[in-house]
Protein backbone atom coordinates (compact mmCIF):
# COMPACT_ATOMS: atom_id res chain seq x y z
CA UNK A 1 0.00 0.00 0.00
CA UNK A 2 2.85 2.32 0.93
CA UNK A 3 4.50 1.76 -2.47
CA UNK A 4 1.23 2.42 -4.31
CA UNK A 5 0.74 5.75 -2.58
CA UNK A 6 4.39 6.68 -3.11
CA UNK A 7 3.86 6.32 -6.88
CA UNK A 8 0.54 8.18 -6.73
CA UNK A 9 1.89 11.10 -4.71
CA UNK A 10 4.81 11.38 -7.11
CA UNK A 11 2.37 11.86 -10.02
CA UNK A 12 0.44 14.47 -8.07
CA UNK A 13 3.62 16.43 -7.36
CA UNK A 14 4.40 16.32 -11.09
CA UNK A 15 1.14 18.15 -11.88
CA UNK A 16 1.83 21.03 -9.55
CA UNK A 17 5.51 21.11 -10.51
CA UNK A 18 4.82 21.26 -14.23
CA UNK A 19 2.42 24.18 -13.74
CA UNK A 20 -0.11 23.02 -16.37
CA UNK A 21 -2.83 23.41 -13.80
CA UNK A 22 -1.93 27.06 -13.14
CA UNK A 23 -2.47 27.86 -16.80
CA UNK A 24 -5.89 26.23 -16.72
CA UNK A 25 -6.82 28.00 -13.47
CA UNK A 26 -5.77 31.41 -14.81
CA UNK A 27 -7.61 30.81 -18.10
CA UNK A 28 -10.69 29.69 -16.17
CA UNK A 29 -10.54 32.75 -13.92
CA UNK A 30 -10.20 35.14 -16.88
CA UNK A 31 -13.08 33.41 -18.66
CA UNK A 32 -15.34 33.78 -15.62
CA UNK A 33 -14.44 37.44 -15.17
CA UNK A 34 -15.27 37.98 -18.85
CA UNK A 35 -18.57 36.09 -18.50
CA UNK A 36 -19.83 37.84 -15.40
CA UNK A 37 -18.82 41.27 -16.66
CA UNK A 38 -20.90 40.94 -19.84
CA UNK A 39 -23.94 43.21 -20.01
CA UNK A 40 -26.93 41.94 -21.92
CA UNK A 41 -29.37 44.73 -22.77
CA UNK A 42 -29.00 46.23 -19.32
CA UNK A 43 -30.76 43.28 -17.68
CA UNK A 44 -29.31 42.22 -14.33
CA UNK A 45 -28.88 38.77 -12.77
CA UNK A 46 -28.61 36.71 -15.91
CA UNK A 47 -26.62 33.76 -14.66
CA UNK A 48 -27.47 30.43 -16.26
CA UNK A 49 -25.06 30.88 -19.13
CA UNK A 50 -22.20 31.40 -16.65
CA UNK A 51 -23.08 28.12 -14.92
CA UNK A 52 -23.36 26.40 -18.27
CA UNK A 53 -20.12 27.62 -19.81
CA UNK A 54 -18.24 27.54 -16.49
CA UNK A 55 -19.10 23.93 -15.69
CA UNK A 56 -18.41 22.82 -19.27
CA UNK A 57 -14.97 24.43 -19.21
CA UNK A 58 -14.16 23.04 -15.74
CA UNK A 59 -14.99 19.53 -16.97
CA UNK A 60 -13.16 20.03 -20.25
CA UNK A 61 -9.93 21.22 -18.59
CA UNK A 62 -10.10 18.36 -16.06
CA UNK A 63 -10.75 15.92 -18.91
CA UNK A 64 -7.66 17.16 -20.75
CA UNK A 65 -5.54 16.79 -17.61
CA UNK A 66 -6.97 13.32 -16.81
CA UNK A 67 -6.38 11.92 -20.29
CA UNK A 68 -3.00 13.49 -21.00
CA UNK A 69 -1.61 12.49 -17.59
CA UNK A 70 -2.99 8.94 -17.63
CA UNK A 71 -1.81 7.99 -21.11
CA UNK A 72 1.82 8.88 -20.46
CA UNK A 73 2.26 7.32 -17.01
CA UNK A 74 3.37 3.81 -17.97
CA UNK A 75 4.73 4.50 -21.50
CA UNK A 76 7.08 7.19 -20.12
CA UNK A 77 8.40 4.75 -17.49
CA UNK A 78 9.08 2.28 -20.31
CA UNK A 79 10.61 4.91 -22.59
CA UNK A 80 13.07 6.19 -19.96
CA UNK A 81 13.73 2.63 -18.70
CA UNK A 82 12.73 3.66 -15.18
CA UNK A 83 10.23 0.80 -15.18
CA UNK A 84 13.13 -1.59 -14.44
CA UNK A 85 13.94 0.33 -11.29
CA UNK A 86 10.30 0.26 -10.28
CA UNK A 87 9.83 -3.44 -10.92
CA UNK A 88 13.06 -4.24 -9.08
CA UNK A 89 11.41 -2.92 -5.93
CA UNK A 90 9.04 -5.08 -3.88
CA UNK A 91 6.16 -4.02 -6.10
CA UNK A 92 3.83 -6.26 -8.09
CA UNK A 93 2.71 -5.26 -11.56
CA UNK A 94 -0.86 -4.88 -10.27
CA UNK A 95 0.38 -2.48 -7.60
CA UNK A 96 2.21 -0.57 -10.32
CA UNK A 97 -1.01 -0.22 -12.33
CA UNK A 98 -2.98 0.82 -9.25
CA UNK A 99 -0.29 3.30 -8.23
CA UNK A 100 -0.14 4.87 -11.67
CA UNK A 101 -3.94 5.00 -11.86
CA UNK A 102 -4.22 6.60 -8.42
CA UNK A 103 -1.59 9.12 -9.42
CA UNK A 104 -3.59 10.10 -12.51
CA UNK A 105 -6.81 10.07 -10.52
CA UNK A 106 -5.45 12.28 -7.72
CA UNK A 107 -3.95 14.60 -10.31
CA UNK A 108 -7.12 15.05 -12.36
CA UNK A 109 -9.30 15.15 -9.24
CA UNK A 110 -7.21 17.87 -7.64
CA UNK A 111 -7.38 19.86 -10.88
CA UNK A 112 -11.14 19.29 -11.06
CA UNK A 113 -11.55 20.23 -7.38
CA UNK A 114 -9.65 23.48 -7.85
CA UNK A 115 -11.65 24.40 -10.96
CA UNK A 116 -14.92 23.32 -9.35
CA UNK A 117 -14.20 25.41 -6.24
CA UNK A 118 -13.63 28.45 -8.44
CA UNK A 119 -16.83 27.64 -10.35
CA UNK A 120 -18.84 27.29 -7.12
CA UNK A 121 -17.54 30.62 -5.79
CA UNK A 122 -18.53 32.43 -8.98
CA UNK A 123 -21.93 30.74 -9.09
CA UNK A 124 -22.72 31.89 -5.56
CA UNK A 125 -21.47 35.41 -6.24
CA UNK A 126 -23.52 35.83 -9.40
CA UNK A 127 -27.17 35.13 -10.02
CA UNK A 128 -29.59 32.57 -8.71
CA UNK A 129 -27.07 30.10 -7.23
CA UNK A 130 -27.46 26.32 -7.06
CA UNK A 131 -28.98 23.95 -4.51
CA UNK A 132 -26.06 22.63 -2.37
CA UNK A 133 -27.13 18.99 -2.90
CA UNK A 134 -27.02 19.44 -6.66
CA UNK A 135 -23.61 21.04 -6.40
CA UNK A 136 -22.39 18.15 -4.21
CA UNK A 137 -23.80 15.58 -6.65
CA UNK A 138 -22.14 17.20 -9.65
CA UNK A 139 -18.82 17.34 -7.78
CA UNK A 140 -18.91 13.68 -6.74
CA UNK A 141 -20.01 12.59 -10.21
CA UNK A 142 -17.15 14.68 -11.62
CA UNK A 143 -14.72 12.68 -9.46
CA UNK A 144 -16.33 9.43 -10.65
CA UNK A 145 -15.88 10.62 -14.23
CA UNK A 146 -12.19 11.28 -13.58
CA UNK A 147 -11.85 7.76 -12.19
CA UNK A 148 -13.40 6.10 -15.27
CA UNK A 149 -11.49 8.40 -17.66
CA UNK A 150 -8.15 7.62 -16.01
CA UNK A 151 -8.78 3.87 -16.06
CA UNK A 152 -9.83 3.92 -19.75
CA UNK A 153 -6.79 6.02 -20.69
CA UNK A 154 -4.43 3.81 -18.65
CA UNK A 155 -5.71 0.69 -20.42
CA UNK A 156 -5.45 2.29 -23.87
CA UNK A 157 -1.91 3.53 -23.16
CA UNK A 158 -0.75 -0.09 -22.86
CA UNK A 159 -1.79 -0.95 -26.42
CA UNK A 160 -1.37 2.30 -28.36
CA UNK A 161 1.17 5.07 -28.63
CA UNK A 162 0.74 7.96 -26.18
CA UNK A 163 -0.83 10.28 -28.75
CA UNK A 164 -2.96 7.45 -30.18
CA UNK A 165 -4.27 6.52 -26.74
CA UNK A 166 -5.05 10.15 -25.92
CA UNK A 167 -6.87 10.67 -29.21
CA UNK A 168 -8.86 7.48 -28.78
CA UNK A 169 -9.77 8.46 -25.22
CA UNK A 170 -11.11 11.80 -26.39
CA UNK A 171 -13.01 10.18 -29.28
CA UNK A 172 -14.62 7.66 -26.93
CA UNK A 173 -15.54 10.38 -24.44
CA UNK A 174 -17.10 12.78 -26.94
CA UNK A 175 -18.65 10.00 -29.01
CA UNK A 176 -20.45 8.56 -25.99
CA UNK A 177 -21.54 11.86 -24.48
CA UNK A 178 -22.88 13.12 -27.83
CA UNK A 179 -24.47 9.95 -29.14
CA UNK A 180 -25.55 8.12 -25.97
CA UNK A 181 -29.25 8.98 -26.46
CA UNK A 182 -29.20 7.71 -30.02
CA UNK A 183 -27.37 4.56 -28.95
CA UNK A 184 -29.84 3.83 -26.17
CA UNK A 185 -32.87 4.42 -28.38
CA UNK A 186 -31.42 2.27 -31.18
CA UNK A 187 -30.79 -0.51 -28.71
CA UNK A 188 -34.29 -0.34 -27.25
CA UNK A 189 -35.88 -0.36 -30.71
CA UNK A 190 -33.79 -3.20 -32.12
CA UNK A 191 -34.43 -6.93 -32.00
CA UNK A 192 -32.81 -10.30 -32.70
CA UNK A 193 -29.08 -10.58 -33.20
CA UNK A 194 -28.71 -6.80 -33.51
CA UNK A 195 -30.12 -6.43 -30.02
CA UNK A 196 -27.76 -9.04 -28.58
CA UNK A 197 -24.70 -7.46 -30.21
CA UNK A 198 -25.96 -4.03 -29.26
CA UNK A 199 -26.36 -5.11 -25.63
CA UNK A 200 -22.82 -6.50 -25.50
CA UNK A 201 -21.49 -3.25 -26.94
CA UNK A 202 -23.67 -1.21 -24.59
CA UNK A 203 -22.32 -3.02 -21.53
CA UNK A 204 -18.71 -2.72 -22.67
CA UNK A 205 -18.53 1.01 -23.33
CA UNK A 206 -17.91 3.49 -20.52
CA UNK A 207 -21.15 5.36 -19.89
CA UNK A 208 -19.82 8.88 -19.63
CA UNK A 209 -23.34 10.27 -20.04
CA UNK A 210 -24.14 9.18 -16.46
CA UNK A 211 -21.91 11.92 -15.11
CA UNK A 212 -23.38 14.75 -17.12
CA UNK A 213 -25.91 16.48 -14.89
CA UNK A 214 -25.02 19.92 -16.19
CA UNK A 215 -28.57 20.59 -17.39
CA UNK A 216 -29.92 19.91 -13.89
CA UNK A 217 -27.26 22.22 -12.48
CA UNK A 218 -27.84 25.02 -14.98
CA UNK A 219 -31.63 24.99 -14.95
CA UNK A 220 -31.92 24.21 -11.22
CA UNK A 221 -33.76 20.95 -11.73
CA UNK A 222 -34.23 18.48 -8.92
CA UNK A 223 -31.16 16.50 -7.84
CA UNK A 224 -30.71 12.92 -9.03
CA UNK A 225 -32.65 10.34 -6.99
CA UNK A 226 -30.38 8.88 -4.29
CA UNK A 227 -30.68 5.31 -5.63
CA UNK A 228 -29.59 6.38 -9.11
CA UNK A 229 -26.78 8.49 -7.68
CA UNK A 230 -25.48 5.54 -5.64
CA UNK A 231 -25.86 3.18 -8.61
CA UNK A 232 -23.65 5.49 -10.70
CA UNK A 233 -20.99 5.51 -7.98
CA UNK A 234 -21.07 1.70 -7.78
CA UNK A 235 -20.91 1.48 -11.58
CA UNK A 236 -17.86 3.77 -11.60
CA UNK A 237 -16.05 1.68 -8.99
CA UNK A 238 -16.81 -1.61 -10.74
CA UNK A 239 -15.92 -0.28 -14.19
CA UNK A 240 -12.68 1.30 -12.95
CA UNK A 241 -11.59 -1.84 -11.12
CA UNK A 242 -12.41 -4.04 -14.15
CA UNK A 243 -10.35 -1.87 -16.49
CA UNK A 244 -7.43 -1.76 -14.06
CA UNK A 245 -7.52 -5.53 -13.80
CA UNK A 246 -7.53 -5.75 -17.62
CA UNK A 247 -4.56 -3.36 -17.66
CA UNK A 248 -2.78 -5.65 -15.21
CA UNK A 249 -3.48 -8.64 -17.48
CA UNK A 250 -2.10 -6.55 -20.36
CA UNK A 251 1.31 -6.12 -18.71
CA UNK A 252 1.35 -9.27 -16.59
CA UNK A 253 3.59 -11.22 -18.94
CA UNK A 254 4.97 -8.35 -20.99
CA UNK A 255 8.73 -8.10 -21.33
CA UNK A 256 9.75 -4.45 -21.26
CA UNK B 1 2.89 14.81 -48.81
CA UNK B 2 -0.05 14.64 -51.23
CA UNK B 3 -2.25 16.32 -48.65
CA UNK B 4 0.30 19.11 -48.14
CA UNK B 5 0.59 19.54 -51.91
CA UNK B 6 -3.15 20.02 -52.33
CA UNK B 7 -3.48 22.02 -49.11
CA UNK B 8 -0.97 24.57 -50.38
CA UNK B 9 -3.23 25.76 -53.17
CA UNK B 10 -6.19 25.68 -50.82
CA UNK B 11 -4.39 27.81 -48.22
CA UNK B 12 -3.20 30.22 -50.89
CA UNK B 13 -6.74 30.59 -52.19
CA UNK B 14 -8.05 30.99 -48.65
CA UNK B 15 -5.47 33.63 -47.85
CA UNK B 16 -6.34 35.65 -50.93
CA UNK B 17 -10.05 35.54 -50.34
CA UNK B 18 -10.00 35.85 -46.57
CA UNK B 19 -7.01 37.63 -45.08
CA UNK B 20 -6.28 39.84 -48.07
CA UNK B 21 -9.90 40.87 -48.61
CA UNK B 22 -10.31 44.64 -48.81
CA UNK B 23 -12.50 44.99 -45.76
CA UNK B 24 -10.68 42.46 -43.55
CA UNK B 25 -9.39 45.14 -41.18
CA UNK B 26 -12.95 46.33 -40.53
CA UNK B 27 -14.22 42.88 -39.64
CA UNK B 28 -14.91 41.93 -36.05
CA UNK B 29 -12.85 39.78 -33.69
CA UNK B 30 -14.83 36.59 -34.30
CA UNK B 31 -14.54 36.95 -38.09
CA UNK B 32 -10.78 37.33 -37.88
CA UNK B 33 -10.33 34.42 -35.51
CA UNK B 34 -12.95 31.94 -36.66
CA UNK B 35 -13.63 32.81 -40.29
CA UNK B 36 -16.76 31.17 -41.65
CA UNK B 37 -16.84 28.70 -38.74
CA UNK B 38 -18.33 31.48 -36.62
CA UNK B 39 -21.62 30.88 -38.51
CA UNK B 40 -21.78 27.34 -37.19
CA UNK B 41 -21.15 28.58 -33.66
CA UNK B 42 -23.73 31.32 -34.16
CA UNK B 43 -26.36 28.75 -35.14
CA UNK B 44 -25.31 26.62 -32.16
CA UNK B 45 -25.82 29.60 -29.82
CA UNK B 46 -29.26 30.14 -31.38
CA UNK B 47 -30.16 26.48 -30.75
CA UNK B 48 -28.95 26.81 -27.15
CA UNK B 49 -31.35 29.72 -26.67
CA UNK B 50 -34.18 27.47 -27.84
CA UNK B 51 -33.06 24.72 -25.45
CA UNK B 52 -32.92 27.19 -22.58
CA UNK B 53 -36.52 28.19 -23.21
CA UNK B 54 -37.46 24.52 -22.83
CA UNK B 55 -35.32 24.29 -19.65
CA UNK B 56 -32.60 22.28 -21.28
CA UNK B 57 -34.62 19.86 -23.43
CA UNK B 58 -33.19 19.47 -26.90
CA UNK B 59 -35.31 19.31 -30.04
CA UNK B 60 -34.71 15.55 -30.10
CA UNK B 61 -35.95 15.24 -26.51
CA UNK B 62 -39.06 17.16 -27.44
CA UNK B 63 -39.69 15.04 -30.51
CA UNK B 64 -39.83 12.08 -28.16
CA UNK B 65 -42.66 13.65 -26.23
CA UNK B 66 -46.14 12.25 -26.31
CA UNK B 67 -47.33 15.37 -28.01
CA UNK B 68 -45.81 16.07 -31.40
CA UNK B 69 -43.47 19.06 -31.33
CA UNK B 70 -45.19 20.62 -34.29
CA UNK B 71 -48.58 20.37 -32.64
CA UNK B 72 -47.66 21.81 -29.29
CA UNK B 73 -50.61 23.72 -27.99
CA UNK B 74 -50.58 27.47 -27.66
CA UNK B 75 -51.28 27.00 -23.98
CA UNK B 76 -48.10 24.98 -23.59
CA UNK B 77 -46.10 27.85 -25.03
CA UNK B 78 -47.97 30.46 -23.04
CA UNK B 79 -46.90 32.72 -20.25
CA UNK B 80 -47.37 30.28 -17.44
CA UNK B 81 -45.02 27.50 -16.57
CA UNK B 82 -46.33 24.20 -17.79
CA UNK B 83 -44.97 20.90 -16.74
CA UNK B 84 -45.75 18.48 -19.51
CA UNK B 85 -45.42 14.74 -19.55
CA UNK B 86 -42.21 13.72 -21.11
CA UNK B 87 -42.51 10.34 -22.75
CA UNK B 88 -39.67 8.22 -21.54
CA UNK B 89 -38.82 5.13 -23.47
CA UNK B 90 -40.51 2.02 -22.14
CA UNK B 91 -38.62 0.67 -19.12
CA UNK B 92 -35.74 -1.35 -20.51
CA UNK B 93 -36.29 -4.61 -18.64
CA UNK B 94 -33.12 -6.15 -17.29
CA UNK B 95 -30.92 -3.44 -18.77
CA UNK B 96 -29.73 -1.62 -15.68
CA UNK B 97 -27.42 0.71 -17.63
CA UNK B 98 -30.17 1.86 -19.99
CA UNK B 99 -32.37 2.36 -16.93
CA UNK B 100 -29.77 4.62 -15.24
CA UNK B 101 -29.27 6.48 -18.51
CA UNK B 102 -33.03 7.10 -18.74
CA UNK B 103 -33.20 8.29 -15.15
CA UNK B 104 -30.26 10.68 -15.54
CA UNK B 105 -31.95 12.28 -18.55
CA UNK B 106 -34.48 14.99 -17.83
CA UNK B 107 -38.03 13.91 -17.16
CA UNK B 108 -40.10 17.05 -17.32
CA UNK B 109 -40.68 19.66 -19.97
CA UNK B 110 -40.96 23.12 -18.48
CA UNK B 111 -40.83 26.54 -20.10
CA UNK B 112 -39.06 29.60 -18.79
CA UNK B 113 -41.56 31.98 -17.24
CA UNK B 114 -42.00 34.97 -14.96
CA UNK B 115 -38.94 36.89 -16.17
CA UNK B 116 -36.75 33.80 -16.43
CA UNK B 117 -36.82 34.36 -20.20
CA UNK B 118 -33.91 36.74 -19.70
CA UNK B 119 -31.70 33.66 -19.35
CA UNK B 120 -31.84 32.93 -23.07
CA UNK B 121 -30.73 36.42 -24.09
CA UNK B 122 -26.95 35.78 -23.73
CA UNK B 123 -27.14 33.05 -26.37
CA UNK B 124 -28.99 35.30 -28.81
CA UNK B 125 -26.53 38.09 -28.05
CA UNK B 126 -23.55 35.80 -28.74
CA UNK B 127 -25.33 34.46 -31.80
CA UNK B 128 -25.31 37.91 -33.45
CA UNK B 129 -21.84 38.70 -32.13
CA UNK B 130 -20.56 35.58 -33.86
CA UNK B 131 -22.52 36.16 -37.03
CA UNK B 132 -23.93 39.67 -37.49
CA UNK B 133 -25.95 38.32 -40.43
CA UNK B 134 -27.97 35.91 -38.27
CA UNK B 135 -31.29 37.68 -38.84
CA UNK B 136 -33.36 35.16 -36.88
CA UNK B 137 -31.36 35.94 -33.74
CA UNK B 138 -32.14 39.68 -34.03
CA UNK B 139 -35.84 39.05 -34.67
CA UNK B 140 -36.32 36.42 -31.94
CA UNK B 141 -34.14 38.33 -29.45
CA UNK B 142 -36.06 41.55 -29.91
CA UNK B 143 -39.37 39.69 -29.62
CA UNK B 144 -38.36 38.29 -26.22
CA UNK B 145 -37.10 41.68 -25.09
CA UNK B 146 -40.25 43.45 -26.19
CA UNK B 147 -43.08 41.04 -25.43
CA UNK B 148 -41.86 39.08 -22.39
CA UNK B 149 -39.37 41.37 -20.70
CA UNK B 150 -41.00 44.70 -21.50
CA UNK B 151 -37.75 46.17 -22.79
CA UNK B 152 -39.11 47.89 -25.90
CA UNK B 153 -36.29 50.42 -26.30
CA UNK B 154 -33.66 47.68 -26.01
CA UNK B 155 -35.59 45.59 -28.56
CA UNK B 156 -35.65 48.49 -31.01
CA UNK B 157 -31.93 49.16 -30.47
CA UNK B 158 -31.18 45.48 -31.08
CA UNK B 159 -33.16 45.52 -34.32
CA UNK B 160 -31.52 48.74 -35.46
CA UNK B 161 -28.13 47.17 -34.80
CA UNK B 162 -29.32 44.32 -37.02
CA UNK B 163 -30.29 46.80 -39.72
CA UNK B 164 -26.83 48.36 -39.79
CA UNK B 165 -25.43 44.89 -40.54
CA UNK B 166 -28.31 43.75 -42.76
CA UNK B 167 -29.85 46.80 -44.44
CA UNK B 168 -31.83 44.62 -46.86
CA UNK B 169 -33.52 42.45 -44.27
CA UNK B 170 -37.31 42.68 -44.62
CA UNK B 171 -37.69 40.53 -41.49
CA UNK B 172 -36.06 43.18 -39.30
CA UNK B 173 -38.20 45.93 -40.84
CA UNK B 174 -41.29 43.83 -40.23
CA UNK B 175 -40.33 43.31 -36.58
CA UNK B 176 -39.73 47.04 -36.13
CA UNK B 177 -43.15 47.60 -37.69
CA UNK B 178 -44.75 45.16 -35.28
CA UNK B 179 -43.28 46.97 -32.28
CA UNK B 180 -44.52 50.34 -33.62
CA UNK B 181 -47.93 48.85 -34.38
CA UNK B 182 -48.66 46.81 -31.28
CA UNK B 183 -46.57 48.40 -28.57
CA UNK B 184 -46.12 52.03 -29.49
CA UNK B 185 -49.37 52.39 -31.46
CA UNK B 186 -47.46 54.66 -33.83
CA UNK B 187 -49.20 53.69 -37.08
CA UNK B 188 -47.37 56.19 -39.30
CA UNK B 189 -44.10 54.65 -38.18
CA UNK B 190 -45.37 51.08 -38.49
CA UNK B 191 -46.66 51.83 -42.00
CA UNK B 192 -43.27 53.10 -43.08
CA UNK B 193 -41.52 49.98 -41.67
CA UNK B 194 -44.04 47.56 -43.20
CA UNK B 195 -43.85 49.25 -46.60
CA UNK B 196 -40.07 49.04 -46.49
CA UNK B 197 -40.37 45.33 -45.63
CA UNK B 198 -42.80 44.82 -48.50
CA UNK B 199 -40.46 46.58 -50.93
CA UNK B 200 -37.55 44.38 -49.86
CA UNK B 201 -39.49 41.13 -50.25
CA UNK B 202 -39.11 39.16 -53.43
CA UNK B 203 -39.68 35.60 -54.66
CA UNK B 204 -36.28 34.45 -53.44
CA UNK B 205 -36.35 35.73 -49.87
CA UNK B 206 -40.02 35.38 -48.89
CA UNK B 207 -42.82 32.91 -49.51
CA UNK B 208 -46.45 33.88 -50.12
CA UNK B 209 -47.38 33.44 -46.45
CA UNK B 210 -44.67 35.89 -45.39
CA UNK B 211 -45.72 38.33 -48.10
CA UNK B 212 -49.35 37.91 -47.11
CA UNK B 213 -48.50 38.70 -43.49
CA UNK B 214 -46.69 41.93 -44.37
CA UNK B 215 -49.53 42.92 -46.73
CA UNK B 216 -51.97 42.47 -43.85
CA UNK B 217 -49.86 44.70 -41.63
CA UNK B 218 -49.62 47.41 -44.30
CA UNK B 219 -53.38 47.26 -44.76
CA UNK B 220 -54.02 47.28 -41.02
CA UNK B 221 -51.73 50.30 -40.56
CA UNK B 222 -53.67 52.21 -43.28
CA UNK B 223 -56.90 51.16 -41.62
CA UNK B 224 -55.74 52.49 -38.27
CA UNK B 225 -54.76 55.76 -39.95
CA UNK B 226 -58.25 56.01 -41.44
CA UNK B 227 -57.23 55.50 -45.07
CA UNK B 228 -59.75 52.77 -45.91
CA UNK B 229 -59.19 52.94 -49.68
CA UNK B 230 -55.52 52.18 -49.35
CA UNK B 231 -56.28 49.48 -46.79
CA UNK B 232 -58.72 47.85 -49.22
CA UNK B 233 -56.12 48.00 -51.97
CA UNK B 234 -53.61 46.02 -49.89
CA UNK B 235 -56.18 43.51 -48.66
CA UNK B 236 -57.11 42.96 -52.31
CA UNK B 237 -53.48 42.33 -53.08
CA UNK B 238 -53.47 39.73 -50.34
CA UNK B 239 -56.66 38.23 -51.76
CA UNK B 240 -54.84 37.64 -55.03
CA UNK B 241 -52.33 35.53 -53.12
CA UNK B 242 -55.02 33.65 -51.19
CA UNK B 243 -58.16 33.65 -53.36
CA UNK B 244 -59.81 30.91 -51.24
CA UNK B 245 -59.30 32.62 -47.90
CA UNK B 246 -62.77 33.65 -46.64
CA UNK B 247 -61.38 35.94 -43.90
CA UNK B 248 -59.54 38.13 -46.44
CA UNK B 249 -62.60 38.19 -48.73
CA UNK B 250 -64.79 39.22 -45.82
CA UNK B 251 -62.36 41.98 -44.79
CA UNK B 252 -62.31 43.37 -48.35
CA UNK B 253 -66.11 43.36 -48.53
CA UNK B 254 -66.42 45.02 -45.15
CA UNK B 255 -63.97 47.81 -46.03
CA UNK B 256 -65.60 48.36 -49.42
CA UNK B 257 -68.99 48.71 -47.75
CA UNK B 258 -67.57 51.22 -45.25
CA UNK B 259 -65.90 53.21 -48.07
CA UNK B 260 -69.21 53.42 -50.00
CA UNK B 261 -70.97 54.76 -46.93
Amino acid sequence: MKQIFAIAINCLKELWRKKDIYTFLVLFFILFIFLISENFFGIRDISRYTKDIGFTIALLFSLIIAVTFSVKQIPSEVEFKTIYALLAKPLTRFQLIIGKFLGSFFTSSSAFSALFALFAIFVYIKGEGVAPILLAQSYILGLCLMSVLCSVSTLLSLFFTTSGAATLSFIIYFGITWFSDMLRNTLLDSGGITKILGLIFYYLIPHYEFYDIKIRLVHSWEPLPTTIFLLIIVYSLVYTYTLLFLSYLGIKRRVF
Amino acid sequence: MAAIFFMASFINNYEETFFLAKDFEDKGFFYKVLGEFRKVLSDYAFIRADEYYHSGLTIQNRLNEKEDLFHESEEAHGESAKKMDYAKNPFPKGNILAFISEEVALSEHMHLHGGEEKELLPWLYYSVKLDPNNINAYVIGSDWLNTRLNKTNEAIDFLKLGLTENPDSWQIYEELGRISFFKEKNFNMSLSYFQKALALQNQDNADIFERGEVLSFVAASYEKLGDKEKATQYYKEKRELFPDNPAVQKKVEMLEAETEL
